[in-house]
């Protein structure tokens, strides 16, 4: 297995402070390596020409690079050695560079022997390097888009427009979503389904759409590129087809009057009802739970529609990709007992408002008083009911309510310029594209603001009595209207919930769904091929979430329209002779991506390699193709083959973060001391604690483990998987009688280069307080007799010691 | 619209409760000799459209329906017909034939214009 080792100078970068010609003659003397040479500027083109003929003059069939850190030019010089016939797997760097020269400037002699081990551990690794094979799979080019709200619409159009094929599957009987039922919309007032009802009918009549209504999903399997799933078309005893989208025929002979769902409340429909008169697809559905069946529908309906017999029907997809807009829901105003609402009929919410400014709402635009039905003299406009209040657990700012409010409250005061209009806010928040104009032009419209939080309404003879704190001047204040609106907040969708487990979304604290990275990332679920969309992830406005909707669409469209997807060789893999199916791995996966079918198995298109199952395993019956258990131990053993300095440490770090922190370190050129011998993983729980256990009986005298920052890991929860680890590896540690403190994990995100340099300086400093490896059991022998013995090779740890 | 007609006949024991539209006649045959007073029709009627009558002076031998029907409430869905422990209650449809179907329509058109 000829290697070729490269020592970078990196002009001075390296070869100013580490010997770089000792470091090259040390290399020459490593097992297996054919070839040792330093180059002045190993990414240049004359170093990686310079490599390419080494490969075909010395038959190398592996080669590290010592130099900077892999983040940085690891694809180079894979695509450099697998320009010369090489497998690109087949490369390994030292990171001599970040985490050596530019972080022991001052202490050259020592950097450079811990240049050398770790010169040492990349040889070391290198020498069990396989050849690895990207894979192809091929994916459908459907996608699944759940949710018929705006959201979902853009979502779905945007896919259709571009080739792919859609599945629109929508709970209600019609799409739409909340905005269909809104009046005018802020902030040019401008009729909400005038603009959306165009692009429901073209969500209808578009050849690359299926739309399914009343329809829900039940079962998701599979993985990014090819889910399979399962769902159920309810009954609408109505044939959609032959529905003519009359409304009335029906609706007027059925007797069976109840509140509309669709009014929120304060309007009604029938058993047999059309939801509102632009629903797509504009036909009847009958409510199974008002309905009696008394069939005067079906002797109403002229084209002979109502299927009083219909049952439901199973539909299975197969999709590459799932864009997930379950939207929200709005905040049950009756939870806040102080406002009366459900009490005083006169209290209503935003949403029943939208519903009387609708033209086609149940009071034909009036707003009017529930009690009365005359038309309401004097608003009050209650902001923040269910949002940024702890007592109902929603912290959080419902971002839409505030122009909502200015919205409404400017529709009231154009139609009935005198009506007496309040708005009580604790803050307005009007940031968005016109937003702060449009709060402007309220205010001069005539209508009120009061900064105040209301804590109680009551009813005195017939009005509606606000009691509340003036914040301005301190003083509390009793207020009468005619009509109180709730602003009520949103929440997400109850519905999606058991969606959100089927498809293994995580949540957030305020229950809304988690994207892949705050930032980032803003469309993206944690599982490949899943994507969120609109309010599902939080509350947005209506451009906001057509902007996701399409952002989805995009990165939908970028998986699949290649028809295969490339599978990055890192995954985990199953020994199926050693599995015990014991399902822990199973639990563990942040991706979903190993199933048990006697014995477990791992799917390659959603394993991203984190490695905690290799880890978790109890039997080490799953190991990694990169990054695989005997290469890291290879490494472990060749940083402790030879030890030079006290304390001599272990240290694991994340790829995403804590390695990052090391580089970033470096680029800063933060000093601190040469214990450390890094070895990088995908991510902290990769660390199996037999790593820990391998390194200790070997002589050092302490191992870090470094990853993100808490709630920060690239793989969900692989931090926490660590910790846990770690505090069961403290346990035994005790047991045998070593310090649990040899053992340590630490924190840091990759801006944070100091916090891993103070980490590790804090760690030396305890493990030389400790003493070398060994030193507490020396003390234990001496002082009484020895209640415990090591397991294996005890006498080892007490010899380096 | 659908025009649909009811009316009510009492003949003996029965009450005979009829809606036409202009494609059936339904008709709810109410017999109150069979009918044992157990009220399980005025709790589950949808449009509450039964009520009990004077219960107490039946049980003292008056002679009079123990239950009353709303006629105007009525939607003749048949739940007390599927219910009713004594069969009190009976239910007939007699779907109307095609060319009756037609002129009923007409007239109906014809009234509307």
């Amino acid at each position: 297995m000829p290697t070729g080792v490269y020592v970078c100078h990196c002009g001075l970068n390296i070869a100013g402070v580490l010997n770089v010609e000792d470091l090259k003659s040390f290399a020459e003397t490593l097992p297996g390596v054919a070839v040792a040479r330093d180059l002045q500027f190993s990414c240049s083109d004359i170093g990686q020409e310079q490599i390419q003929k080494d490969i075909a003059e010395h038959k190398l069939d592996r080669v590290v690079v010592a130099a900077c850190s892999p983040r940085l030019h690891e694809p180079t010089f894979r695509r450099a050695i697998s320009k010369a016939g090489l497998n690109p797997y087949m490369l390994e760097m030292a990171n001599i560079r970040e985490q050596c020269s530019w972080v022991h400037m001052d202490q050259p002699a020592m950097a450079t022997e811990k240049a050398k081990d770790l010169i040492r551990m990349a040889v070391a690794k290198a020498e069990l390097l396989e050849p690895l094979e990207p894979e192809s799979i091929p994916v459908s080019k459907d996608v699944l888009v759940i949710g018929g709200g705006v959201a979902g619409i853009a979502a779905a159009l945007d896919l259709a427009d571009a080739g792919l094929h859609v599945y629109l599957v929508e709970r209600r009987p019609t799409i739409g979503g909340y905005m269909a039922l809104l009046t005018d919309v802020f902030p040019t007032n401008d009729c909400s389904i005038c603009v959306l009802g165009p692009k429901m009918s073209e969500v209808y009549n578009h050849p690359n759409i299926t739309l399914y209504t009343y329809s829900e999903v039940l079962g998701v399997e599979g993985s990014v590129g090819n889910f399979t799933v399962s769902g159920v078309r309810r009954a609408r005893y109505v044939d959609e087809k032959l529905c003519k989208g009359c409304i009335n025929e029906c609706a007027s002979a059925c007797p069976v009057e109840i509140s509309s769902e669709y009014d929120f409340g304060i309007g009604k429909r029938k058993a047999i009802y059309v939801p509102y008169p632009q629903a797509v697809p504009l036909a009847a559905c009958i409510d199974p739970k008002a309905c009696i069946g008394c069939a005067r529908c079906a002797e109403a309906c002229p084209a002979d529609a109502v299927r009083l017999e219909q049952e439901p029907q199973d539909f299975k997809l197969n999709v590459g990709a799932i864009i997930v807009a379950t939207g929200w829901q709005p905040f049950d105003a009756a939870r806040k007992e102080e406002y009366g609402f459900g009490r005083y009929r006169d209290v209503v919410t935003t949403l029943q408002v939208e519903r009387m400014l609708n033209a086609s709402g149940p009071t034909k635009g009036e707003v009017v008083r529930p009690s009365t039905g005359e038309i309401a003299g004097s608003i009050a406009f209650l902001q923040c009911v269910g949002s940024r209040d702890e007592t109902v657990g929603n912290p959080y700012c419902s971002r839409i309510c505030c122009m909502a409010s200015l919205k409404n409250a400017q529709l009231v005061k154009e139609k009935y310029p005198d009506t007496d209009i309040t708005i009580y806010y604790i803050d307005i928040r009007a940031c968005g594209e016109g937003y702060e104009e449009f709060y402007i032009r309220a205010q001069r419209l005539g209508i009120n603001f009061v900064r105040s939080r209301v804590s109680g309404i009551e009813e005195v003879k017939g009005q509606i009595s606000l009691i509340f704190e003036d914040t301005q001047t301190g003083q509390i204040k009793r207020a009468e209207h005619d009509l109180a609106v709730l602003s009520v907040g949103l929440e997400p969708d109850s519905n999606a919930e058991v969606l959100g487990n089927l498809l293994g979304l995580s949540r957030r604290p305020d229950r809304f769904f988690e994207i892949a990275h705050p930032k980032m990332r803003p469309v993206e679920a944690h599982i490949d091929g899943i994507f969120i969309a609109g309010c599902a992830s939080g509350p947005k406005e209506i451009p906001i979430s057509i902007a996701q909707g399409s952002a989805a669409a995009a990165k939908a469209v970028k998986l699949l329209h290649r028809g295969f997807l490339e599978l990055e060789p890192t995954s985990a893999y199953v020994d199926s002779d050693k599995c015990i199916q014991c399902k822990l791995c199973v639990d563990i996966c942040p991706k979903k991506a190993i199933a048990v079918k006697s014995p477990a198995y791992v799917d390659e298109a959603a394993c991203k390699g984190c490695g905690s199952c290799a880890a978790a395993c109890p039997v080490d019956a799953i190991d990694m193709r990169f990054f695989s258990d005997q290469q890291i131990l290879a490494q472990v053993k060749a940083a402790t083959e030879v030890k030079r300095e006290f304390p001599l440490i272990v240290a694991f770090l994340c790829n995403w973060c804590s390695y990052g922190a090391a580089d970033l370190a470096g680029t800063s050129r933060i000093q601190y001391p040469t214990n450390a011998r890094n070895i990088r993983v995908m991510c902290s729980a990769r660390v199996d604690p037999s790593f820990v256990l391998d390194a200790l009986r070997r002589g050092a005298d302490g191992v870090l483990i470094a990853g993100c920052r808490i709630g920060e890991c690239h793989y969900k929860d692989g931090n926490y998987q660590a910790l846990q680890r770690v505090n069961v590896l403290k346990g035994v540690l005790e047991k045998v009688g070593l310090d649990p403190g040899r053992v340590k994990i630490v924190w840091c995100a990759a801006s944070e280069g100091e916090i891993y340099a103070r980490d590790l300086r804090e760690f030396i400093a305890e493990l030389k307080a400790m003493g070398p490896i060994g030193t507490e059991l020396k003390r234990r022998q001496d002082g009484q007799k020895p209640d415990l013995i090591l397991p294996e090779n005890g006498s080892k740890e007490g010899g380096a010691a | 619209m659908m025009e649909i007609e009811k009316d009510m006949d009492v003949d003996d024991s029965h009450i005979l409760a009829r809606q036409k539209s202009n494609q059936r006649e339904i008709l709810l045959d109410y017999d109150y000799k069979k009918c044992a007073g157990c009220s399980i029709c005025v709790a589950l009627c949808p449009k509450n459209a039964l009520q009990e009558g004077p219960l107490q002076e039946i049980a003292k031998g008056l002679d009079a329906p123990p239950i009353l029907i709303d006629l105007d409430a009525c939607a003749f869905c048949g739940m007390c017909v599927n219910f009713c422990p004594t069969k009190a209650f009976k239910m007939t449809v007699l779907e109307l034939p095609e060319e009756e179907r037609a002129k009923e329509a007409a007239k109906s058109a014809g009234a509307e214009a």
